[in-house]
């Protein structure tokens, strides 16, 4: 796709993409979080 | 279009920069996830443990009972209530569809947890801190557990197990 | 041999009519077993939805364990057979190789799911989908299923040899379409893993009919996960190459990159199947390092293909709506998308609840410790019900408006009702999703028939938040069971009394 014209490009996708990135990112710190507050298992 | 084959040479078509940028953006993450892992064994203080025996249930359901004997303190809804000592190997044994016997612990202190089925598979869902450790027939899962709340907790089961799954609850305190 | 094909009046693809045939009656099956699930997802609902508590304990444990045959296994492969042979013999105007062998096959799997089925309403069969032993079946409910994975391994088989005999009789040039690719790869994980599946089935078959002794329950987890979560990455194969096929059919869309796509597709055909501990990673028997790397994809990569066709898939569609001349901002495309179509309003409805609901809550609970938070409890049927219905069904569904028109050649009945459909069962299934993994963070246990624990010797209440999230669980089931009872109506009166398309 490289000679796509500017207004072409997929410019909300790579908006989609980094807000998907984002949201497991949240989730996973979210995810650690939850995990140190249980017992302590080893 | 997806539906015909592509144009020739598309190998030699270079990727576009946006690509570029999130396939690398991708390969970190895929390595963060990977190595995060096993970091988090060495520093985290929640981990799988790694022992683990093959045991004969009927090796285990002697075991249980000694240890029901050894510390027993008193009984509740027909189970025995069990007040094992610091740091001492303490038992649940699954079958279908109770769990004994009722563990009395101590908030932050450390025990050698054995966890062992006469029968089937069963899931030891301890609420509500909730947390599911698997419990296998024919093998003790052995973890070293520290109760870091207290309180009256509920064990269910949450592998099925047959028709009176549901029925299969159990009891720990913590104080 | 000329007479057997017909050549599409709107694509131009000569049609293989034994191929035709067998897509048709593959694709009739699936939508069967669908009906039959579906009407199971029902009972299950009501069932768990504690106000209502329908089904008594036997019928709730031995409907659940149809649910799970009814829809993972025959639903999802009857279509993905039809698929092959649509990718195959299709796409790439070829006969398909040997019809014959493609009947053998259909008939295989149908028997054996019809064992399955019969074994499991009969009683005695009660094991949930995992049949984990010590829990025993009747013998017939593993035959059944050996046979209807020796089924679907020789249409895969045929997959392969038509592809072969394609490019011997020269019916394509050059590469194979991307979507064929991508089945291909969805036919390469079926070979494995179904092998795999019907061979650790003998033993436990022969087990339970008394010939041989049981084998060891955690070495059974571990054989059977080999199969079970190995197999439902047939079904993600699948769904990326109906995804990049529905973008090409409802808005025209060209993949951005040819090696990119196809790239993602290989890291799937190297990497995926090697994950199969994700229900082990608590359990005895297995070292740590076994699980990360298991379950971790080796280093993720797996993970990493399924982002790269998070980017490429939704780009393609961008990209061919901003030809249309929606260029506005960053998404006038997404605004003024057919949404009407019901292809692609399933389309958009399967690549989000994928990625969204399935993909990430997929790695949270594949990561090993974290798994303690969420095994075993309503958080796993939650990821898999993102990923294998709103995902792959949705996709599924989608395609089949276009494989009436093309395939049947007949107009799609009740167009309003089918405008419609995608949002009952999209809507419903991502809010079924959701609530069901809400719950699961209270701890609210799977396969579990009363969790007020009334017959329990000791009392425990998850209280009035889980009370409601089930509520709201099976309101959105039930908005799902709407969306599929439409779509089950829609393709069985299109089938049988659909206007025919002009030839």
């Amino acid at each position: 796709m490289s000679e796509l014209k500017e207004e072409l490009r997929p410019k909300g996708t790579v908006v989609l993409v980094y807000f998907f990135l984002a949201v497991m990112v949240v989730y996973y710190w979210l995810s650690w979080k939850w995990l140190s507050e249980l017992w302590l298992f080893g | 279009m997806s539906l015909q084959s592509p144009q020739k040479y598309w190998w030699d078509e270079p990727l576009d920069k946006d690509e570029k940028m999130w396939l690398t953006v991708a390969i970190i993450w895929a390595l963060f996830l990977t190595l995060f892992m096993p970091y988090m064994h060495y520093t985290g203080k929640q981990n799988p443990s790694q022992e683990y025996a093959k045991i004969s249930g009927d090796k285990f359901d002697a075991a249980v009972d000694k240890f029901i004997a050894q510390y027993k303190v008193g009984e509740e809804a027909g189970f025995a209530v069990v007040a094992p000592p610091p740091n001492s190997d303490i038992f649940i044994r699954g079958k279908q569809f109770t769990w004994d016997p009722i563990l009395k612990l101590k908030k932050g202190v450390q025990y050698k947890l054995h966890l062992s089925s006469l029968d089937m598979n069963h899931g030891l869902s301890v609420q509500p801190v909730n947390f599911t450790i698997q419990v296998v027939p024919g093998w003790d899962n052995i973890l070293n557990i520290t109760p870091t709340t207290t309180g009256v907790f509920t064990i269910i089961c949450n592998e099925y197990c047959g028709l009176g799954h549901h029925t299969m609850v159990g009891r720990m305190y913590v104080d | 041999m000329a007479g057997d094909f017909r050549t599409c009046p709107t694509t131009g693809l000569k049609v293989h009519l034994p191929a035709q045939t067998l897509i048709k009656v593959n694709a009739v099956t699936a939508i069967v077993f669908l009906l039959v699930g579906g009407i199971l997802a029902l009972l299950l609902l009501l069932t768990r939805w504690q106000a209502v508590h329908l089904l008594p304990p036997d019928f709730f444990y031995r409907f659940l364990t149809l649910h799970g045959i009814a829809m993972l296994v025959a639903w999802i492969v009857y279509f993905e057979v039809a698929l092959l042979y649509f990718t195959s013999a299709v796409l790439l105007n070829a006969r398909l190789a040997t019809p014959r062998i493609g009947w053998l096959a259909y008939i295989l799997m149908t028997v054996g799911a019809s064992i399955t089925t019969v074994a499991v309403l009969a009683g005695g069969s009660d094991v949930m989908f995992t049949s984990y032993v010590p829990l025993k079946a009747s013998p017939f409910y593993y035959l059944g299923i050996v046979l209807f994975a020796v089924g679907t391994i020789i249409a895969c088989i045929l997959f392969f040899a038509t592809l072969s005999l394609a490019k011997y009789e020269k019916t394509y040039e050059g590469s194979v379409p991307l979507v064929t690719y991508g089945a291909a790869v969805a036919a390469i994980l079926a070979i494995g893993t179904l092998a795999h599946g019907a061979i650790f089935y003998i033993p436990t078959g022969l087990w339970a009919a008394g010939v041989i002794p049981m084998m060891d329950p955690e070495a059974y987890r571990l054989l059977f996960w080999g199969f079970g979560h190995t197999s439902q990455q047939i079904n993600v194969a699948a769904m990326i190459a109906c995804w990049y096929a529905l973008a090409a059919l409802t808005v025209g869309a060209v993949p951005l990159s040819e090696k990119f796509s196809r790239s993602a597709f290989v890291l799937y055909a190297l990497f995926i199947a090697v994950a199969s501990e994700h229900h082990l990673l608590w359990d005895p028997g297995i070292s740590s390092a076994h699980k990360m790397w298991n379950t971790g994809y080796v280093i993720h990569l797996a993970v990493l293909a399924s982002m790269m066709h998070a980017f490429s898939v939704p780009g393609c569609i961008e990209v061919a709506l901003r030809k249309k001349g929606y260029t506005k901002g960053l998404f006038e495309w997404l605004k003024k998308g057919p949404w009407g179509d019901p292809a692609f309003a399933s389309l958009v409805f399967s690549v989000a609840g994928f990625g969204f609901l399935g993909g990430i809550t997929g790695i949270m609970y594949g990561t090993e410790q974290l798994n303690i938070l969420g095994h075993n409890s309503l958080r796993v049927p939650g990821h898999f019900h993102a990923t294998v219905v709103v995902g792959t069904s949705m996709a599924f569904m989608g395609i089949t408006y276009y494989v009436l028109p093309l395939i049947f050649q007949r107009q799609v009945m009740f167009p309003t009702v089918a405008k419609l459909q995608p949002y009952f069962y999209g809507v419903g299934m991502w809010i079924l999703s959701i609530a069901m993994m809400f719950v699961g963070s209270f701890g609210v246990p799977r396969r579990h028939w009363d969790i007020t624990l009334a017959d329990a010797p000791f009392k425990y209440s998850f209280g009035p938040t889980v009370d409601l999230g089930m509520a709201i669980t099976a309101i959105g089931g039930i908005l799902a069971v709407i969306g599929g009872a439409m779509f089950c109506v829609i393709a069985v009166a299109t089938v049988l009394a659909g206007k025919k398309v002009n030839q």
